[in-house]
Formats: structure tokens, sequence, C-alpha cells
């Protein structure tokens, strides 16, 4: 039994980090730009099928799967950057029903698009051969697939990159400026339209990045998109809006829980994700980590 | 918000006669898409109390339309009941959900309120999605509902036209007068001895009574009850209408669910990419047209109203 628990909770972690990578972007979109992000998941899916188109180009060459993550990454940073100039500038002053109905459009272009480019089937993007087959510990008690401990990877590998830029870099100063007085950054002269766009599109990259993983780990369909903008809203509303902190935090209870709602009552597994967030917002609505004031 | 002139009063009685005239004029496929499009139009209506009237974002108002059509599908398949017991039925266990539900949610305002109002009603979708009973993920099929569907279309609009006099009376009321007052500020009413919250939910409640008994027609008219009427799907197509139409005028959302729905079935015919015309209508609504159709209309009318603050721009 605890090798079980021991297996999903690891398994979880492995979920955690494909929701992290969504999370994560999402989180900073709303940290610096106070959007709802609603096309996050979009994003996310057109990431996973750039990256199979990638990958099917690429097989006869070998080496595949890591240029299409790569390209589905930089293609999806791309849409972002593409949505943020044409769309999202014009409706940063207005209300936030508009911001919200405006990406809500975008959402269904979107979707659209990609049905009439990839069809309406389940695609994969082939796993390349070392990450295939599970390795097991505790005596052969604990199993885990290859594949989740590389996502687990990524995602820590990303959300470190991300704080290196965040912290260590000029651009993350005066991202993090942006962030706190936005007027005051303006007034310095930091040129905020570029900041906004490259913040957009770094979160879009992320969602791209994890759209490629998944499409590994499982595959790539239409309503993918909003099922997985959902869930990590339920994310970095539980961990707080606005914080990364929040969202490594949030992403790793909603694995958990997805996953030991599994074991306990498989019926209700969504449902408690969702109970989680209600009950969060209704006792904290900032979230565990999130600022009060925000 | 200019009253019931005698202008509008005379346009209405218009209106409401030619749709009791109509089904002697056109083909039954009009009747069936207008009975939906009337069905939407309650539905958006009673959205928009919340959401124009409260200026509340509410994203998961499926939650009391599907539960409204789960309860009229369960009674009428299930236990036999007649269609009116089975549409007070929707409407009351809509209504006790909605004070539930807007219990919790009247605390919290702005992205909190959306994503609490989407957190439930993804919650009641996971619920029933997994509920063996009420057909799981097919949902429950085989609803009977009335014979003939001329006589359902007139039961529907009855029914559509009685909960809009209502809500008319509702938001031309104090209580209605005091919601909007809410809305402009959450700080200035309690001085005045006005609860905020309280005023809110009983807003949410109304609205959630309404969105129940569209929901049940919605079932009998497509005699099918499925999972996906309680998603965002739904919860945001309202949104859409109410967009579409105008959210500061009371029809503005009835005149967006009955073009949305007709555009809907016209454009359906000639491609299968309705969702990319409807993102694009989306879009350009936003950006050009934010105050809907019949709220530009009235606009550019004589007797023009101000805009609420929180649908102004601000520059």
């Amino acid at each position: 039994m605890v090798d079980l628990i021991t297996t999903q909770i690891i398994t979880g972690i492995g979920a955690a980090g494909i929701l992290l990578l969504m999370a994560v972007g999402l989180s900073l979109v709303f940290g610096v730009l106070h959007i709802l992000d609603f096309v996050h998941g979009s994003i996310f899916l057109f990431g996973g099928y750039v990256g199979y188109t990638f990958s099917l180009l690429l097989a006869p060459v070998g080496g595949g799967f890591w240029l299409s993550l790569v390209a589905g990454g930089l293609v999806a940073a791309a849409l972002g950057t593409l949505i943020e100039v044409l769309l999202l500038r014009r409706v940063y002053e207005r209300q936030l029903l508009f911001q919200f109905l405006i990406l809500f459009g975008v959402v269904y272009i979107v979707a659209d698009m990609m049905k009439i480019t990839w069809g309406t089937g389940y695609l994969s993007i082939a796993r390349p051969e070392f990450l295939s087959g599970s390795v097991s510990y505790a005596g052969g008690g604990v199993v885990v697939a290859k594949y989740n401990l590389f996502v687990i990877v990524l995602g820590a590998v990303t959300i470190a990159m991300l704080w290196l830029i965040m912290n260590r870099t000029r651009f993350g100063l005066h991202v993090r400026a942006l962030h706190q007085q936005k007027e005051m950054a303006a007034l310095l002269g930091m040129n905020t339209p570029l900041l906004r766009t490259s913040v957009f599109a770094i979160g879009s990259g992320m969602a791209g990045l994890a759209g490629v993983a998944i499409g590994g780990l499982g595959s790539l369909s239409p309503g993918m998109d909003v099922e997985a903008v959902i869930l990590a809203f339920s994310i970095v509303t539980i961990g707080g809006l606005g914080s990364v902190k929040g969202a490594i935090v949030g992403a790793l209870i909603v694995g958990l829980v997805q996953c030991l709602g599994l074991l306990v009552l498989p019926q209700l597994n969504i449902a408690f994700i969702y109970l989680v967030m209600a009950i969060v917002l209704v006792i904290r609505p900032w979230g565990l980590f999130g600022r009060a004031t925000a | 918000m200019s009253g019931m002139t005698g202008k509008t009063g005379f346009i209405l009685v218009v209106i409401l006669a030619a749709l009791c005239l109509l089904p002697w004029g056109v083909s039954p496929m009009i009747i069936l898409v207008l009975t939906e499009a009337l069905i939407w139009v309650l539905f958006a209506v009673a959205t928009n109390i919340v959401l124009g009237y409260g200026g509340r974002i509410t994203f998961g108002h499926a939650a009391f339309f599907g539960t409204g059509g789960y309860v009229c599908a369960v009674l009428l398949k299930k236990f036999g009941a007649g269609l009116p017991v089975a549409i007070i039925c929707s409407a009351v266990v809509s209504t006790a959900m909605g004070l539930i539900i807007g219990w919790f949610c009247v605390r919290l305002t702005h992205v909190y309120f959306a994503m609490l109002t989407m957190a439930f009603g993804q919650l009641v979708w996971a619920v029933v999605y997994r509920w063996r009973y009420v057909g799981a993920d097919t949902g429950i099929i085989g609803v009977p509902g009335l014979g003939s569907p001329v006589e359902f279309y007139f039961l529907v609009l009855i029914l559509v036209s009685l909960s809009i006099l209502v809500i008319y009376l509702v938001v031309h009321s104090p209580f209605g007068k005091v919601l909007v007052g809410t809305r402009e500020s959450e700080v200035r009413p309690p001085f005045i001895g006005i609860n905020v919250r309280r005023q809110q939910l009983v807003a949410f409640v109304i609205s959630a009574f309404f969105s129940g008994i569209s929901g049940g027609l919605f079932v009998v008219l497509n005699g099918i009850a499925y999972p996906d009427i309680l998603t965002w799907v739904y919860s945001g197509q309202v949104l859409v209408m109410c967009l579409l139409g105008g959210m500061t005028v009371l029809l503005g959302p009835a005149a967006g669910a009955v073009i949305l729905i007709f555009l809907q079935h016209w454009i359906t015919g000639y491609t299968q990419n309705w969702p990319l015309v409807m993102g694009f209508i989306i879009v350009l609504l936003v950006l050009f047209l934010p105050n809907g159709i019949l709220g530009s209309l009235l606009d550019l009318g004589p007797g023009r109203f101000q805009l609420p603050a929180w649908l102004r721009w601000q520059k």
C-alpha cells in the first residue's frame, strides 16, 4: 500500500511537472499584465501540435523530439507575441470582462484553426528511445515511467531558468519593476510595451513546452486547450494569482489531489480539484501565496 | 436607463404579437430554432441580472442552467412527472443551488468572483459527469416532451415573456436600483445602510431561478440532458449573448441570444467552422462595439443614457 501511494505520489509530481509549466506561465502573465490569460490553453495545445509536426518532419533525421520541444516552445511564443501585439494591447486599459471576453473569442478562433490544420484525431509525439520504459525503486515496489521523471526535470529546469532570468538579469529587474509599479517603470524610461510583449511571449513559450511534453506523455486532441487552462486556473488560484511560488505549490497540490483522489474515490478525483479551489477561494481569495492587495 | 415609454411598449407589443402569429407563417424548422432562441433569451436575460445589473462576472452560470435541465430530465424520464411539476422543480432546485453557491460567491469580487463561479460550475459538472444515476458522461437520453412543437413553442413563449416581465419589475424596483448601486461602488452603499452582499446574493438567487427554468425548457426541447450543458461552453456562450446584444439594456441579452442562435443555425448550414466565426464576432464586438447591438442603437437614439462606470473606457 505504501509503495502504491509512493508510486502515485511520484506520478502525481510528474503530472504536476506539466501543470507547473502551464501554471507558472499563467501566473507570470497575470502578475505582470493583470490579465486572466484564457488563451494559455490554446497556445499550449498549439505548441504541442507544432511539436508533433516537427517530430514527424524530423523523424528520418533523428533527434526529432528535442528539436520539436524547442520548436513547439518558440512557435508558441511567436503566437503569443502576435496575440499580444494585435489584441491584448488594445484592452489593457479596459474592464476585466472585456479582457476576458476578447481572449475567449481568441480561444474559439485558435481552436477552430487547429481543428482545420491538424484534424480531430488523437496525435502523440514519439518519445526518444532512452525516455521510454520505466525505472523501479524500493525492490521493484515503486515503479515510475522514465518519461514522468523527465517531465519533472523539464519543469524544474524551466522554472530555474525563469528564476534566473527574473532575478539575475537586467530584463528581469525591469519586469519586476513593471510588476510593482507600472507608471513608475514607464516614467523611468523602460519600454513597457516591449516588456509586456516579452512576458506574454515567455508565458506562451512555457505553455508551448508543456504542450510538446504532454504530446509525448499521452496525446493531443481538440478540447484539451480549455481543459488544460481551467486546470491551470485552478492551480494559480489555489497558489495565489500572480505568485510563481504559489503556482509551484498549487501545481503540486493539484497533481497530488488528482492522483491520490484516484486511489481514494476515483469517481470524484476531478471534483476534488475544484473543491480545493473553491475552498481556498472562499477562505483565502488571494490564494496560499498571493498578496491580499493584489 | 430609458424607461418603458409609450414607444418602447408599442414596439414590444408588436414583437410579441408577431411571435404569436409566426407559427402560421413560417416553416416548423424555424419554429424549432425560434423556440431554442427564446430559451436562450431567458437564460441570457437571467444571467445579465448578475452580469449587467450586479456588475459581477459570472463564469459558471451553466451550473444553474444545467441543474435545471438535469432535474427536469430526471423527473420526466425516471419519475414520469408532468411537465409543469418538472419545470417548477427545476426552478426550485436551481434556486437552492444558487443560494448555496451564491452565499460563498458574493463574498468575492472581480477576478475572484469569476474564478469562484467557475470553480463551482466545474465542480457541479465533475460530479454529474461521473454520476451513474444521471447517465454519467452520456447523460439522460429520451426525455419525453410535448407532442407538438407549436404547443411547446407557445409554452416557451408564455413562460419566457412572463419571466422577463418579472425580471423587468425586479430590476426597475427599488431593489434593482440598489443593486445597480452596489455595482457602481462597494464602499458607498453601506453608508446608507445597504448590505452589499445580501443585495448581490438576492440578485444571484433570482438569476439562478430563471436560469433553472430555461435549462429545464432546453432539455425538454432537445429531449436529452448531457453534461456539456453544465460546462464553460454554455457559461461562456451566454456571456457572449449578453455582450452581443448589450449588457446595459434589459432586453440587450435577449437580442443577443436571438441573433446568435439564428446566426449559428444559418452559418452551420454553410460551413462547419462556426466557432471560428463566433470567435471573430466576439473579438470585433469587444474592440468596436462594447455596448452591443441594442446598447449602441439606444446610444444613438434621443433618450440616450449614461454608460455605467465599469463599462466606460478607462483612459
